[in-house]
């Protein structure tokens, strides 16, 4: 997919098809997606995730569990969340040969490169990350350990890191198990360890909470609440023209920048990312929702601009004078 | 060459900007066009290759490698490879490692090198060289590794050797935004603090651009300030040799431009800056017509403070006549 020199700037979309599926527990399956073209796809640093499309419009964000160099294929492991928004259900529901469009990975929860130590700590699905991760520090010899907690027999992985880790690997059938133990750890790290946390929420406050009461510095903290999507959700609306008479709908999967452009308009554009500030856009009327790093809190407080490249309507229509 | 020159100047007047734009595509220009890859391999290539081996012999502190990067450098060395033998494959052929822990091979037919080697095991590559130095001496771009940490990046190695008014060594383990901190203007508007939070955005494999520009006498690689007795030397030597004759100025004043590239490394996560260097003489410039205009409006209107830091405090008068009478056809029997 990545073949040697190819060059985007934006590489966002993946074809990709189910190589298989297994269950690893009663409530985790294992995807393993690979290029529907064949071919090696793109690298990826440990703690990336996978966003796959399960309806139009609607992304949900899997860790990846490799080491992230050239991969033949990507493995995902789903934890089936029943009363969730059917994202789960329908990747538990996909079986090899189905076809898989997913958005390329994406990070945000890599290891720190300067730190001497990693000490990594994983509650339930939160592993998959850590798994990631651990495969990296074993590839280039970093020193690490890591603290997984789960109910015993429910545990995706466990084999895996046993065989992956040896003896730094501890398994804890309980958070209050873990309790003891990490305390313990905490407050032993060597100067320049950095603390991974990810898994439910509870847990990561409390892992957290126990490390800055020890003093651990933030910037030392690195953590990752199982399940938040990495995308901000996408709505469709409408942009109302008042110059030229139009009415523009943008739908969830593009921009309005990218609206305006399919209507013929000519906005002038540059980085299409919000950072450099050419895509500029007077607003008439309209809550707009800004994800730009250009404005102002005060411009954005103010409501008169729009860089149309990432910002959307708050509500169902914007009102711009072009 | 003029027909691939990334011309920089794109308004009437110069300020700075977060001015970045996704790399490997298309721009056109009034003489042709550049951007369709990230690396460059042009007639000057050996050039280019001779000077850095020549400066990293006499100061080989321009090399700095860091033990905590060196993922980042192997990432930095398979990602030169694949472009250089995507990019230009007459010259340059990668074979990617058949399974993990394989070998790959590497050939550059423009300096004889062939190389069998396993990425990640530095034993592999010749003796003494590090990923970034091997890769680093095969490439025309200064090449700069930055590390991701506590909400800012921070440039901890790379292999400078064509730095133009900065020391490598000196801004090493640096913030981008301390590194840029000596740029007039820029940072009370923010620019560097926007443009830093938006790198540290960048996705795996994405690669964006921008160019800088200044101009200069005769055509030094090397204008470091690590070598700044070496390149006054040269200036004062080419100025002098162009007294008020605008032929010899034409000939020995460069716009010297930078087309810098980001990449976010895709197995490390670190952030790779390529800076390549392009040299353009006045009267190369002046063959443009647009360019030549675009040049004059910029450096008339150019503020003072800025024109200072561009080091054309003294330069600017006489390039703009320089460049007027370059584009202004003689008529005959006036005096120039």
């Amino acid at each position: 997919m990545t073949g040697p020199g190819q060059v985007t700037a934006r590489r966002t979309d993946l074809a990709l098809a189910v190589a298989s599926s297994i269950p690893l527990t009663a409530d985790v399956r294992q995807l393993t997606l690979v290029a529907r073209a064949g071919g090696r796809l793109p690298s990826y640093p440990p703690g990336a995730s996978l966003g796959l499309r399960w309806r139009p419009g609607r992304v949900n964000s899997y860790s990846l569990t490799g080491d992230g160099d050239s991969p033949l294929a990507y493995r995902v492991s789903v934890l089936r969340v029943p009363g969730g928004n059917g994202g789960s259900a329908w990747a538990h529901a996909l079986r090899e040969g189905a076809a898989v469009e997913a958005i390329a990975p994406r990070s945000a929860f890599a290891p720190a490169a300067r730190a001497r130590r990693h000490l990594l700590v994983a509650g339930g699905i939160g592993i998959t990350p850590l798994l990631s991760h651990a495969r990296w520090h074993v590839r280039w010899g970093n020193e690490f350990a890591l603290y997984y907690v789960d109910r015993p027999g429910r545990a995706p992985h466990l084999e895996e890191l046993r065989d992956l880790c040896g003896a730094r690997l501890r398994v804890y059938a309980g958070r209050d198990e873990l309790r003891a133990d990490l305390d313990r750890a905490l407050a032993g790290q060597p100067l320049g360890t950095q603390l991974y946390v990810c898994g439910p929420l509870g847990m990561i406050d409390a892992v957290t909470a126990a490390a800055r009461a020890l003093h651990w510095p933030d910037g030392r903290i690195s953590f990752e609440a199982f399940g938040a999507a990495d995308e901000g959700p996408r709505a469709p609306f409408r942009a109302s023209l008042t110059e030229s008479g139009c009415r523009v709908e943008v739908s969830a999967t593009e921009t309005l920048l990218e609206a305006l452009e399919r209507e013929g308009l000519h906005v002038p554009s540059m980085c299409r990312q919000g950072i450099c500030g050419e895509c500029r856009t007077p607003v008439r009327s309209g809550r707009v929702d800004h994800r730009d790093l250009v404005l102002s809190a005060a411009e954005k407080a103010g409501g008169q601009w729009v860089m149309p490249c990432v910002s959307r309507a708050a509500d169902s229509e914007l009102e711009l004078p072009l | 060459m003029i027909s691939d020159f990334p011309f920089p100047l794109a308004k009437e007047a110069y300020r700075y900007s977060a001015n970045l734009q996704p790399g490997g595509q298309r721009q056109a220009t009034e003489a042709g066009s550049w951007g369709e890859t990230i690396t460059r391999v042009g007639q000057d290539y050996e050039d280019f290759i001779a000077e850095r081996a020549r400066i990293l012999a006499a100061d080989p502190g321009r090399l700095i490698s860091v033990p905590y990067l060196r993922a980042a450098e192997w990432d930095t060395l398979l990602y030169l490879m694949r472009h250089l033998a995507a990019e230009y494959p007459a010259d340059f052929e990668f074979t990617e490692p058949p399974a993990k822990g394989g070998q790959a091979r590497w050939t550059n037919r423009r300096l004889g090198v062939t190389r069998d080697f396993i990425p990640g095991d530095p034993a592999t590559l010749p003796r003494g060289q590090g990923p970034l130095e091997f890769i680093g001496r095969q490439v025309v771009e200064d090449l700069v590794l930055l590390d991701q940490r506590e909400g800012h990046l921070w440039a901890d190695a790379g292999l400078v050797t064509f730095a133009s008014g900065w020391s490598f060594p000196f801004v090493a383990g640096m913030t981008f935004q301390e590194i840029h901190g000596p740029v007039p203007r820029a940072n009370p508007e923010g620019v560097f603090a926007r443009a830093e939070a938006f790198l540290m955005r960048l996705q795996p494999g994405e690669a964006y651009r921008r160019v800088n520009w200044a101009f200069q006498p005769g055509r030094m690689l090397d204008k470091s300030m690590d070598a700044t007795a070496g390149w006054r030397a040269e200036a004062a030597r080419v100025l002098a040799a162009s007294p008020e004759a605008a032929a010899a100025l034409a000939e020995n004043v460069h716009l010297r431009v930078e087309l810098q590239h980001l990449v976010r490394l895709e197995t490390s996560g670190a952030l790779l800056f390529l800076i390549d260097t392009r040299f353009l003489s006045l009267a190369e410039l002046a063959r443009v017509p647009g360019w030549a205009a675009r040049a004059i409006a910029v450096l008339e209107e150019l503020p003072r403070d800025m024109a200072d830091y561009k080091g054309l405090t003294h330069l600017r008068p006489r390039i703009i006549d320089c460049l007027r009478r370059l584009v202004t056809p003689v008529r005959s029997g006036e005096k120039i």
